[in-house]
């Protein structure tokens, strides 16, 4: 991706308006906003890491305050969104994400010391075309790319997709009146159905269809639309091989390539946040089971407090409604712990209807988790979160009635929740770049063992809180090690020239080197990764 | 009638096509490096222009081409549109001889689809897409400028094994310049590991407890290139091409040499892709060294057990290669063998449906013919009069000091006596086409039409397959992987009322009828191994004594086939 790389270098004021950003925008907008005002951090790169299947540039933005290093060399927090089309929240909200650090900084001297050495990129749209496809249409659950994806495997691509058949803007639900149906009239609210518990002889009298046709003639409504893979379970390690929304391999998609080449292309990022549909910072993710080669079901044992600690960040600094949802399905930030080894972590954002004591109109208060959002959908939005069922004659099903919850309404929360969310996520970010592991050296001691003779002793101390590596990291391989050497090399004198340091759970450790040289000789200590800025020590004999 | 068209069209053949060259001779003793390869392979190609064709996959991470040859006779239906059999060699760049296989198969097609009746019949029912080597960069750096029997087998895309921020800069190094990387060994006073055999000097064996070794082994030819104290330890690439496909794949923790993820590196991204472009791809042959084995997956033991039906299409197959390939065993990849995540062969069959071997080419038994015979001095000397053998030389190493290079090269031990070579790669060939020829072959019979009513018949088809392969693997048929088969009928003037496929015995079959599009069946499980389908719709054509209809089998493995009235046959 470096050769198609197209970097800025732009300052900007701080705080600029947040006022300016359009509350959810298309594409165009995004890579509008990133072209124009790289940053809303004084420092700001912009990179284009890949381009979608249908050639949308796919953006990066690299950002931070000035400091010691430049941008480019510091440890850094990934923040991918967009990877689920219909997740228009995740993409609002990292977009939004450099200026509201900014405010955080200016603020925060602490805050603004981590910024100054430490960099957050933001990935805010992974998937454009998915969202133009969206955008291009009317509102309806898209997640996928534009991937070609033949659902009902007929040998027909697309030719039976949701359709907006009452014309409202919306592509809802077909509720169709069946006597054997699985489906009854909710005892909360007639505008909703609950499943039929035989068990106590309740009886069904619905089932619900996506609003659409049988466009092809096989006797399935709405089954083979537009697109894709879910770019969100396009990444290898666990879930369901034969899934077809996976795509056909993993990674498939171009978009899904670009994202895992940058993650693998780049070392100095330390640490991935996705903003998507699954969560593994409501609670802890359980410790794997797995045992030999199979593939791990869950974090390693000595990763745990690791998860434990971004849990425990995120409930004072973000937290969002609802409980742990992380199937393994080949989501990104799974492709980057299990995979790579990263601290990788994922938050929908937005999953249950606010806190409040919004009543249904039979002036009942919400049970379930549907008559909350249609209890919020009434009172706080004017009903814009359900579209109401109407009578509609189906060409092949009869007589129906189409409507239910706005398609984006629970994955999305009104524009004006929009700058506080980005708010809380600007102090869950900085929190996880104040865990970020810090190598430096320490206590650098020479004792003299015969004339020309001398031990240096080394203390690498990490001043961060995650370890140097995650256990899975240091199995993997896949995070270069910390290399610690003395130069000149020819001045060992016994054992190897340089240590290397895979992980250092522990929060110091001494190394000791047994060098040639005479008082008053120099010699230098160096500790290199492409993974943290290089450090070196003088030491005089 | 058809066999009687077949044998017009094989009689006419030579003189109605396009003569191209004659087919040049190859000779089969010897190794055939890039330069060789791209010579005889154009060669070929421009013996037969009309059914040869060169491709370029793409590129290789050095640059080199991925040079794929398609070989279908023309006579037949379109390539695409016919069962075919993907044969490649070479993913570890030290497995050399696959590629002489490869190129052996294209000639013999060649040469023979004139003179054969069954070659000709089965480069017009079948493509071969043949792909000699998938990894042109690690199999040249072989030849030269220097290998060893087990290296290069990676990519030779640049990977910092050691750690220490270079990449690819400490490995083996053909120190005194003879083209073979072969031992070094230093001579000791005490502590020795190994000593001189007493009758043959060139040989060293391991001393027991007790004894004195003269001698120990500092591993392949090289320095310490890199001054950190290690020799040889960060070579040219360092990853496993065949850990690389997806599927089963694992990341580095857990298979080694995996790569970052699946299909990342330019080889295997052009492999996964033109076999995820090519549905019609049923059969798959990867030959590597060495063994004598004939190997199937899966890759693992916590696989999803393989369906009966096609274990018993792999067995027939492996019986059959017992036999063609003296000395060589059929095995189970993961049972029998290691457990090999990301290979090319379970990718094939567990994402594809494809039937897919791996073949390790030459035996040690081979040598002589007997189980035991593995002496490859012996044998080196006494028949080959010491070709394969580096006399122990002198030399100065700056970290070891004096020791001497030698021992036996890189063209014995994987490679088979080059004398032997044209038979190895004749009976290989002998084993992929009969897999080749076991690619469904479908026929259509005509109709039974039976009037039910005035203007109302029952229309009952079969489609038979005599091949061993089924048009879809059960696994495929269990997991919706690809399209399922669609038997189709039309009527002129009419429409289908009702359809189904038929089950049960013969005279007791029943109907299963389709709720909807009865004119286009879905047959999920495809035609089976030497099995049929059968299939029967009603359909109305008002006024009518006969219906005129058209019948349609679509496969993406077994191929397209279609009858009709007016053709009273199949074509």
């Amino acid at each position: 991706m470096g050769k198609l790389a197209v970097a800025l270098l732009i300052l900007l004021p701080l705080l600029s308006d947040p006022g300016a950003d359009p509350a959810y925008p298309g594409p165009g907008e995004v890579e509008a906003v990133l072209r124009a005002t790289p940053g809303d951090l004084p420092l700001g790169r912009l990179a284009e890491i890949g381009r979608s299947r249908q050639d949308r540039p796919i953006l990066a933005l690299l950002s931070g305050l000035p400091g010691p290093l430049p941008i480019e060399g510091r440890p850094r927090l990934l923040v991918v969104a967009g990877l689920a089309a219909d997740h228009r929240v995740g993409t609002a909200t990292a977009l939004a994400l450099p200026k509201a650090l900014a405010r955080l900084a200016a603020a925060d001297s602490a805050v603004a010391e981590l910024l100054s050495r430490c960099a957050v990129e933001i990935v805010p749209l992974v998937n454009p075309d998915g969202l133009a496809a969206l955008l291009a249409g009317p509102e309806r659950e898209f997640r996928g790319n534009l991937g070609p994806r033949d659902d009902d495997r007929d040998g027909r691509l697309d030719e039976d997709p949701p359709r907006d058949l009452d014309g409202d803007g919306f592509v809802t639900w077909m509720r169709v009146p069946d006597p054997a149906g699985p489906l009854r009239i909710s005892p909360e609210d007639p505008r909703l159905l609950v499943p039929a518990d035989g068990s106590r002889f309740e009886r069904g009298s619905f089932h619900l269809l996506p609003e659409g046709l049988d466009s092809d003639g096989d006797g399935e409504v709405a089954e083979d639309g537009p697109g894709g893979v879910d770019l969100d379970r396009n990444f290898p390690c666990g879930g369901d091989r034969y899934d077809p929304r996976r795509g056909p391999a993993q990674p498939s998609e171009p978009e899904s390539r670009a994202l895992a080449g940058h993650l693998v292309g780049n070392p100095l990022i330390a640490a991935v946040l996705v903003y998507g549909r699954h969560d593994n910072l409501s609670g802890v993710p359980p410790a794997n089971r797995a045992q030999g080669r199979a593939m791990p079901d869950g974090p390693f044992p000595d990763d745990v407090p690791l998860f434990s600690e971004a849990a425990r960040r995120f409930a004072d600094t973000a937290a969002t409604p609802g409980a742990l949802a992380d199937p393994p399905a080949g989501a990104f930030h799974h492709f980057a712990y299990f995979c790579r080894g990263l601290p990788a972590f994922a938050t929908p954002l937005f999953r249950e209807p606010p806190a409040g004591d919004h009543l249904l109109p039979s002036g009942a208060k919400p049970a379930s988790a549907d008559a909350r959002w249609l209890a919020w959908s009434d009172a706080a939005l004017d009903g814009a979160g359900f579209r109401s069922l109407a009578p509609f004659d189906h060409p092949t099903l009869g007589p129906v009635e189409i409507g239910g919850f706005a398609p984006l309404f629970r994955l999305n929360p009104p524009p004006d929740a929009l700058p506080a969310l980005a708010d809380a996520q600007a102090r869950f970010v900085t929190a996880l770049l104040g865990l970020l592991p810090r190598p430096s050296l320490r206590a650098v001691e020479v004792r003299e063992l015969a004339p020309g003779a001398h031990e240096v002793r080394v203390t690498l101390v990490n001043e961060g809180a995650f370890p140097l590596a995650t256990a899975m990291g240091e199995r993997q391989r896949t995070l270069a090690p910390l290399r610690l050497s003395v130069e000149p090399a020819a001045a060992v004198l016994a054992g190897p020239t340089q240590a290397l340091v895979w992980r250092l759970p522990e929060s110091a450790r001494t190394f000791r080197f047994t060098v040639a040289g005479m008082p008053g000789d120099r010699l230098r200590v160096l500790l290199a990764s492409p993974r943290f800025p290089p450090l070196e020590a003088e030491v005089i004999l | 009638m058809k066999r009687l068209a077949s044998l017009l069209l094989l009689l006419l053949a030579p003189a109605t096509r396009a003569a191209g060259g004659a087919v040049p001779e190859l000779r089969f003793d010897r190794l055939y490096d890039g330069a060789a390869l791209t010579e005889a392979l154009g060669a070929l190609r421009d013996a037969w222009p009309e059914g040869l064709r060169l491709e370029s996959l793409g590129k290789s991470s050095q640059g080199r081409d991925l040079t794929l040859a398609i070989l279908a006779d023309p006579a037949g239906p379109p390539e695409r549109d016919r069962p075919a059999i993907w044969i490649d060699a070479a993913i570890h760049g030290n497995e050399v001889q696959g590629t002489e296989v490869c190129l052996y198969t294209l000639w013999y097609l060649l040469e023979n689809r004139r003179r054969l009746p069954e070659i000709a019949a089965l480069l017009r029912r079948v493509t071969f897409y043949v792909l000699p080597c998938v990894n042109p960069d690690a199999r040249e750096h072989w030849f030269a400028p220097a290998g060893t029997p087990e290296f290069p087998r990676s990519g030779l895309e640049p990977l910092d094994e050691d750690h220490d921020g270079l990449a690819d800069e400490d490995g083996p190094d053909d120190l005194d310049g003879d083209g073979s990387i072969t031992l070094m060994r230093k001579r000791v006073a005490s502590g020795g590991t190994h000593r001189t055999v007493r009758d043959d000097p060139r040989r060293m064996e391991l001393v027991t407890s007790g004894q004195e070794g003269e001698w120990i082994i500092l591993g392949w030819e090289g320095i310490d290139n890199d001054g950190d104290g290690e020799v040889n330890e960060d070579g040219p690439g360092g990853y496993d091409l065949n850990r690389n496909f997806p599927g089963d794949w694992r990341p580095e923790g857990f298979q080694g040499g995996a790569g970052a993820w699946p299909l990342c590196y330019p080889e295997t991204r052009a492999v996964g892709d033109f076999l995820f472009a090519h549905p019609n791809i049923a059969a798959v042959q990867s030959y590597h060294t060495w063994g004598g084995m004939i190997l199937r997956g899966p890759g693992h033991a916590d696989a999803e057990p393989w369906p009966e039906a096609d274990r018993e299409v792999y067995d027939e197959l492996g019986r059959a290669g017992e036999r063609i390939l003296p000395h060589y065993r059929y095995l189970v990849l993961a049972k029998d063998l290691y457990t090999a995540y990301g290979s090319l062969i379970a990718f094939a069959y567990e994402n594809l449906g494809i039937f897919a071997f791996t073949n390790e080419l030459f035996a040690d038994a081979q040598y002589d013919g007997r189980p035991d015979s593995s002496d490859r001095h012996r044998f080196d000397a006494e028949v080959e009069f010491g070709a394969h053998f580096a006399a122990w030389r002198p030399f100065s190493h700056p970290r070891y000091g004096d020791i001497e290079i030698g021992g036996l090269r890189k063209t014995i031990g994987r490679v088979p006596p080059l004398f032997m070579l044209p038979e190895l790669c004749h009976r290989n060939m002998a084993f992929t086409l009969k897999h080749a020829s076991e690619l469904p072959e479908l026929s259509l019979g005509p109709p039974e039409v039976q009037p039910i009513a005035p203007g109302l018949f029952r229309v009952r088809a079969e489609v038979v397959n005599r091949r061993l392969l089924p048009t879809r693997s059960a696994l495929a048929a269990r997991h919706g992987i690809g399209l399922p088969d669609f038997f189709s009928i039309e009527v002129d003037g009419g429409r289908v009322v009702a359809g189904g496929l038929l089950h049960g015995p013969p005279m007791r079959e029943r109907a299963e009828p389709v709720a909807h599009e009865p004119q286009r069946l879905r047959v999920e499980r495809g035609v089976s191994s030497r099995g049929r389908i059968r299939a029967e719709w009603i359909v109305a054509v008002e006024g009518a004594t006969s219906p005129a209809i058209r019948l349609r089998y679509d496969s993406q493995k077994g191929g397209t086939i279609a009858w009709s009235a007016s053709e009273r046959e199949n074509r």
